[in-house]
């Protein structure tokens, strides 16, 4: 039943372009993603016959980018920056800190599907150093301890809402 | 009174106030001031572009004596309102600190690191809205491109910019005016010209605060770009993650197209030209132009080689022309005032530069400079001198494709033209301060990680050679290293540097040769004698609390990360090494300096 809803919903995106170019796949691809939050196997197979363009040159292609995700993310993006600002004011020891206290290993999502950790080369608020984003927020001036009160707060607002 | 009479209160709105709370205090101010007659009679509340020195921000700069109120909070606007609206009298501990010359500074213009910058392009950005056209306009906005539409001759617009002697701002150093010639003569339709903000480049944000900050002043360069080279396209390309950014510059657009400044007949003239915008999917390598192209075309980000260039054969192969975000930003006042502009810079080296100054300086930010200033005036005249008590160990300059510069260099010129002789570039603009605490060798290998981690894996040497230098370099920070490291750290580089297929690769191995030829003592004292000086390798030190000094506060146990350290309160601490991380956070925060590193 699923199955059959999502791929109505695909064939509802694709029904836009009415004669596909190649260089379409990237907004194809994006509304997807806009719509299920990942691309898997299925909908990839589903844009080749449509777009006439092999599966495999397709994964190639969302893989290479870190728009695309391959496989579902945690409910809430975290971003840490590593670009040269952060770094040396100790951007690594927020990424550690971050990995052990979710579990979890930059690229991946926690079990519980609440986290996905990234990190980013510049997020551009570099006087500000060590920058973390969740989402749409930003977090300046990072340390090992507010990792640990901003988790536990978002972990609580979700207990709270029941998820 | 009407508004552009009133005097002005303006709240800046980039994304470094954003993240500090900006919008808060900007909804506070303009509730109270609206709601109140006799404030509002007065004055207008607005939001502001990017002043550069976003480390003091949220920031406020109020009235026509332009009066720098920092830092921010909900708390604070009520009594600027009460003291500096109301009753007329300044609230001076709101204002800057100058801890160099002990004295408070209450003006905008008189704040060390705004005043010895050489303003062109952010001069008046921090004054208008980015999200208001009119502002712009007002502020002298198109005078430009309306000069350039009423000159028949295009050629000679192209000219101008060859002789203004303005050079690619994206890394390169291109002259622009020749990019345009070139474009101009291509005959073929249609014609792009891409304006390049995709922007990755670790400690770099130039780009963003002029997206973000004066949207339209990189809009009204690519118009100029476009009308000189007979282009009818135009593509504004920038990261999927620039959220402020992107919103500014598609609204900008929109607004051009509502007022004639885009689309059929740009105000009223032949000249037809369309604006998108493309969003970047999020890989380092789409900033070289030939990925970017790939990219737009739904391809993967792999660099080609050129000749032939994108202008002979670009986008789905029709003439392309690609410009940085920052080299546009200078086109306005270069045809306004032509003259003026050429007296900036050094001889091979014309206008400004936006750096960004980051690391171990007091004041980071945004700074524009003309070429030619020296390290010195950067960082210890408009950075205010180092952080703390450390001392200058050396200096990074042009990001990954950059290289590291000791110490003895601060006399130098920042220029195109000088900084090759030291096998350095300008890159984006980066420049990362760095002190005694900075290990050179951890650094390098930051570089080289991050080049790694963006090579597209395309050509051989790049690809191999990233991952030959990076599992040497490791080897070198756990102890493992061999003498003979030295010697293979520079053969690799040179065969990345002499065959590799893009930029990305041959520049890759600049910070490695940097620290090779300016610290190689630092380099050997890893290998030979298994020490971090800086210590910073973990597997190189240790960290360990001396019983007699240790007071047992818990400063250590309440920041490590990963609980290792255990006592009671009062009594004395110790560290569990086996799951010490090594962060040197207890070190850091310790009150009674117990915790020594060895
Ligand atoms: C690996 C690599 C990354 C680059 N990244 C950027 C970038 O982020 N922004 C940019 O404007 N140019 C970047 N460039 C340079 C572009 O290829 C191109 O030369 C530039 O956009 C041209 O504009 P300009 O002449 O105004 O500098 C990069 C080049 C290389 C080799
Ligand atoms: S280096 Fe982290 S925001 Fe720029």
């Amino acid at each position: 039943m699923d199955k059959i809803r999502s791929s109505n919903k695909i064939d509802l995106i694709l029904s836009h372009y009415k004669n596909p170019q190649r260089s379409d796949l990237s907004k194809i691809l994006l509304a997807i993603q806009a719509e299920f939050g990942s691309l898997d196997q299925d909908i990839i197979k589903k844009v080749s016959s449509f777009i006439n363009i092999s599966s495999t040159e397709i994964y190639g292609y969302a893989s290479f980018y870190s728009m695309f995700y391959l496989t579902k993310p945690g409910k809430y993006k975290i971003r840490v920056c590593k670009g040269t600002a952060c770094h040396v004011k100790g951007s690594k020891n927020i990424i550690d800190a971050i990995e052990k206290y979710i579990d979890i290993k930059a690229g991946e999502s926690s079990k519980d599907g609440l986290f996905y950790l990234e990190t980013v080369s510049c997020l551009g608020v570099c006087a500000l150093a060590p920058v973390m984003m969740i989402d749409d927020k930003t977090y300046s001036r990072v340390n090992s301890m507010m990792i640990k009160t901003i988790i536990d707060d978002i972990r609580e607002t979700e207990n709270i809402n029941g998820r | 009174m009407e508004d552009n009479k009133k005097e002005q209160l303006v709240v800046c709105s980039n994304s470094g106030c954003v993240s500090s709370g900006s919008v808060d205090v900007f909804i506070k101010l303009l509730d109270r001031v609206y709601n109140d007659p006799d404030l509002s009679d007065k004055y207008v509340v607005k939001k502001g572009g990017c002043h550069g020195f976003c480390e003091v921000g949220p920031t406020l700069i109020a009235g026509n004596d332009k009066v720098f109120y920092i830092k921010l909070t909900e708390e604070k606007i009520d009594d600027i309102i009460e003291s500096h609206l109301k009753n007329g009298i300044i609230a001076e501990k709101y204002c800057f600190y100058d801890l160099l010359h002990k004295k408070r500074i209450l003006f905008y213009d008189e704040i060390p690191f705004i005043a010895k910058q050489n303003r062109l392009i952010l001069k008046d950005s921090p004054f208008y809205d980015p999200e208001d056209i009119d502002d712009y306009i007002a502020g002298g906005g198109f005078k430009a491109l309306e000069k350039v539409l009423a000159n028949d001759n295009q050629i000679e617009i192209c000219r101008i910019i060859k002789d203004s002697g303005l050079r690619g701002r994206g890394g390169g150093g291109f002259h622009t005016g020749d990019k345009w010639l070139k474009q101009a003569e291509q005959i073929s339709q249609p014609k792009y010209v891409i304006c390049n903000g995709d922007e990755g480049d670790p400690g770099t944000y130039m780009d963003r605060s002029l997206l973000e900050g004066d949207p339209y002043r990189v809009l009204e360069g690519l118009l100029i770009a476009g009308y000189a080279t007979m282009s009818n396209i135009g593509i504004v390309y920038t990261r999927n993650d620039y959220d402020l950014a992107l919103s500014r510059i598609k609204s900008a657009i929109q607004k051009l197209y509502e007022r004639g400044y885009a689309g059929n007949s740009v105000m009223g003239k032949q000249f037809s030209f369309d604006i998108k915008l493309e969003i970047a999917p999020g890989a380092y390598i789409t900033g070289e132009e030939t990925a970017l192209i790939a990219s737009l075309e739904s391809r993967r980000g792999n660099p080609r080689v050129k000749p032939p260039y994108p202008i002979e054969n670009g986008l789905f192969g029709n003439p392309t022309m690609v410009n940085n975000v920052e080299t546009l930003s200078n086109i306005r006042d270069i045809i306004l005032n032509t003259d003026a502009y050429s007296k900036f810079g050094s001889d091979e080296s014309k206008g400004t530069k936006l750096l960004t100054l980051s690391g171990a300086v007091k004041n980071s930010g945004l700074v524009e400079m003309p070429f030619g200033i020296t390290f010195n005036e950067l960082i210890n005249e408009i950075g205010g001198g180092m952080l703390k008590v450390s001392k200058l160990k050396a200096i990074q300059i042009g990001g990954s494709s950059g290289t590291i510069l000791p110490a003895s260099m601060i006399h130098e010129q920042i220029s195109f033209e000088n900084l090759k002789k030291f096998n350095a570039s300008i890159g984006a603009g980066g420049v990362v301060v760095l002190d005694e605490n900075t290990c050179i060798i951890e650094l390098a290998k930051f570089y080289i990680e991050f080049s790694e981690h963006e090579s597209c894996g395309f050509c051989v040497p790049c690809r191999e050679g990233t991952q030959k230098i990076l599992n040497i370099l490791n080897r070198i920070i756990d102890g493992n290293g061999k003498i003979d490291d030295i010697e293979k750290l520079k053969n690799i580089s040179m065969v990345m540097y002499q065959t590799s297929l893009c930029g990305l690769g041959k520049e890759a191995s600049n910070p490695i040769l940097g620290m090779l030829h300016y610290f190689e003592d630092e380099l050997k004292e890893h290998i030979i004698h298994k020490k971090c000086r800086a210590g910073v390798c973990p597997k190189l030190v240790r960290y360990k609390i001396e019983k007699d000094s240790c007071i047992g506060c818990g400063a250590c146990t309440l920041n490590c990360p990963v609980n290792a350290i255990v006592g009671t309160h009062g009594q004395y601490h110790t560290i569990d090494g086996e799951l010490c991380i090594r962060c040197g956070q207890c070190y850091k925060v310790c009150p009674k300096d117990a915790i020594t590193r060895s």
